[in-house]
């Protein structure tokens, strides 16, 4: 049995009248300790989707379960981390984590509670920072503390909503990477969401991409069958990475083509030419009326004698 | 229309200095490129290493320390709406709707034309952006990517001599980027404006431009490198991916990058290349801005 399932689910928004479809006709089945990227456009319904498995949302019809427990609110057994890493910002970096783990582990005794905090700071490498508050960290520091809270939970599966669109490239890869690590260690499964094609053939064992037609559907799942711990720099030379990569590419921008209505309209290209203004003030626009044209340049001026 | 101006832009010897309490920083140093008129460049570089200052110098926005520049055959200083810029972000007017942002630089430089033709204009040039039905909205109610549409529809609606481009793309999500590269191609095929272009993404870098200047390290930045795309126009990003030219590209952009990027040409004698990195200079035939014209 799939650890996640979603069957048939769709969602709109809206009023009746006013009402836009998001999703429509979703399934998906997540296997325990899969790593899981789904890859859309913005707006495209991406969010709504993970929702639908963290339960911020319910589905209009169809289902999402987990290990065959229909979702119905939000819980401890499914974590997520948000873009906007979502900490407290009067709580320092030990005491966000500890908010969770307390919350979660309340059977267990202080000092295993102060030690599984202690791990999971030790494991996203912010030891040095752990009495910090988060106005006191970088972007990419407060995402590993959203990250490392998460974790901390121990949750059946690891839900990232665009974890890293917020940060600056090197620092995107270099939590990309460690991510990656912490997974292939623990094992956890994920559904991670992005709009970078580049980081889901990196991270996931299958891209799923979410196609932009109206209201939004998965595509066919592509399989990366590569090797880890996968290394970018090797893998620009790799001929199966490319092929994936465009063909990834490829499937999102076609569906974009295709979901655009076309409508024709007869468009006039008027023939003028751009005026100097630094000679604003010459003689020439007392000459000449109107504007400059491209046509006056072809016109030719032939002196014949008579 | 006359040939075409083998000397559109040229920078010589373009250099930057600020004064600090520490006495002057060059950020730029000896800085050449010429371009033909028609053609797409790309500046591409590290972060920080002045691809953007030397951009602003030819934008007019920033003075040159020293050095000339010369556009269509004039020495240009100051900026002006013969040359059109599309910023990172497309700095419109919050309460002017996308066509009143684009009428705005429309109306000054063709004041001699009818009412008619200048709205003809605008839309014009944002319905090939893709913003046929949306020009009269404002710029709140726009999306980050159609915002820099009419950044880009009223740059091109200028018909300036040169189009200079600050990252354009940046803070796009990458899928939005692919679709505004094409939205780019589309009205460069129609109007061919000399273009240069700042960005430090490889790949949009190879599928835009017909040449790409590689700058070295700041400070004191120049050019390290030029590369040829020789992909046809009009481009398709599929071909071009399947092209197996496209990755060697992608390879010496990336190597440069990564291991080249501190190597300043000018100052050879310092620098001696091991046999190999010579045998590869070599192949490149480094063509120095010089030769390249």
């Amino acid at each position: 049995m799939p650890l996640i399932e979603i069957k048939g689910a769709s969602k709109g928004y809206g009023i009746k009248g006013a009402r836009s479809e998001v999703l429509k006709d979703i399934n998906l089945s997540l296997e325990e300790g899969e790593f899981v990227v789904i890859v859309g456009y913005s707006g495209s319904g991406k969010s709504t989707l993970i929702n639908m498995i963290s339960g911020l949302v319910k589905p209009d019809s169809g289902e999402a379960t987990i290990e065959g427990k229909k979702i119905t609110e939000p819980g401890p057994d499914r974590g997520l981390v948000f873009q906007n890493y979502s900490l407290l910002p009067w709580l320092n970096v030990t005491e966000n984590i500890a908010l969770a783990v307390d919350e979660v582990f309340k059977d267990w005794t202080k000092e295993q509670r102060k030690e599984h905090v202690k791990k999971y700071i030790d494991m996203v490498k912010l030891t040095p920072a752990a009495h910090k508050l988060p106005k006191e960290l970088s972007g990419g520091m407060r995402q590993r503390v959203s990250v490392a809270r998460t974790l901390a939970m121990m949750p059946k599966v690891l839900l990232l909503d665009e974890p890293l669109s917020a940060l600056d490239a090197l620092t995107r890869a270099t939590i990309q990477d460690e991510i990656s690590e912490i997974w292939r260690e623990n094992l956890t499964t994920v559904l991670w969401i992005t709009n970078d094609p580049d980081e889901a053939l990196l991270l996931a064992d299958r891209v799923i991409p979410l196609l932009p037609t109206s209201p939004a559907t998965l595509g066919e799942p592509i399989l990366v069958d590569l090797e880890r711990p996968r290394d970018r720099k090797t893998l620009n030379h790799d001929p199966r990475f490319k092929k994936l990569r465009s063909e990834l590419i490829n499937t999102l921008l076609d569906a974009k083509g295709k979901s655009k209505s076309k409508t024709s309209v007869k468009l006039t290209l008027p023939d003028i030419l751009p005026e100097d203004l630094t000679t604003v003030n010459s003689l020439e626009f007392l000459n000449r009326r109107g504007p400059k044209r491209r046509s006056d340049n072809k016109r030719e001026e032939v002196e014949v004698a008579v | 229309m006359s040939a075409p101006n083998p000397k559109m832009l040229e920078l010589d010897r373009l250099w930057k200095t600020y004064d600090t309490p520490k006495g002057p920083a060059t950020i730029v140093k000896d800085f050449n490129l010429k371009l033909k008129e028609g053609e797409f460049a790309t500046l591409i570089g590290h972060s920080g290493c002045g691809k953007s200052t030397v951009l602003m110098m030819v934008a007019g926005l920033s003075d040159l320390s020293k050095g000339n520049m010369i556009l269509a055959g004039r020495e240009a200083s100051g900026p002006g709406p013969d040359r059109g810029i599309v910023f990172q972000s497309p700095c419109l007017l919050p309460w002017m709707s996308a066509f009143e942002n684009v009428m705005l630089g429309v109306n000054q430089v063709y004041f001699t034309a009818s009412k008619q033709e200048r709205r003809q204009m605008a839309e014009y040039y944002l319905s090939i952006v893709g913003l046929g039905d949306a020009m009269h909205k404002f710029p709140g109610e726009l999306s980050q990517g159609m915002r820099q549409r009419v950044g880009i529809a009223r740059a091109f609606a200028l018909q300036p001599k040169m189009l200079l481009l600050d990252e354009p793309f940046g803070m796009l999500d990458s899928l939005t980027r692919y679709e505004l590269q094409e939205v780019l191609l589309e009205l460069w095929r129609r109007n061919r404006i000399t273009t240069l272009m700042v960005t430090h993404d490889v790949d949009e870098a190879i599928f835009l431009s017909d040449r790409v200047v590689m700058m070295t390290d700041g400070p004191e930045a120049e050019v390290g490198d030029i590369l040829n795309i020789p992909f046809e126009r009009p481009r398709n990003r599929k071909e071009i991916m399947e092209d197996p030219r496209y990755y060697e590209l992608r390879e010496h952009l990336i190597t440069f990058l990564n291991d080249r990027s501190h190597i300043r040409p000018s100052r050879e004698p310092s620098f001696k290349p091991s046999a190999d990195m010579a045998a590869e200079l070599a192949t490149h035939a480094l063509p120095f801005p010089t030769a390249a014209a």
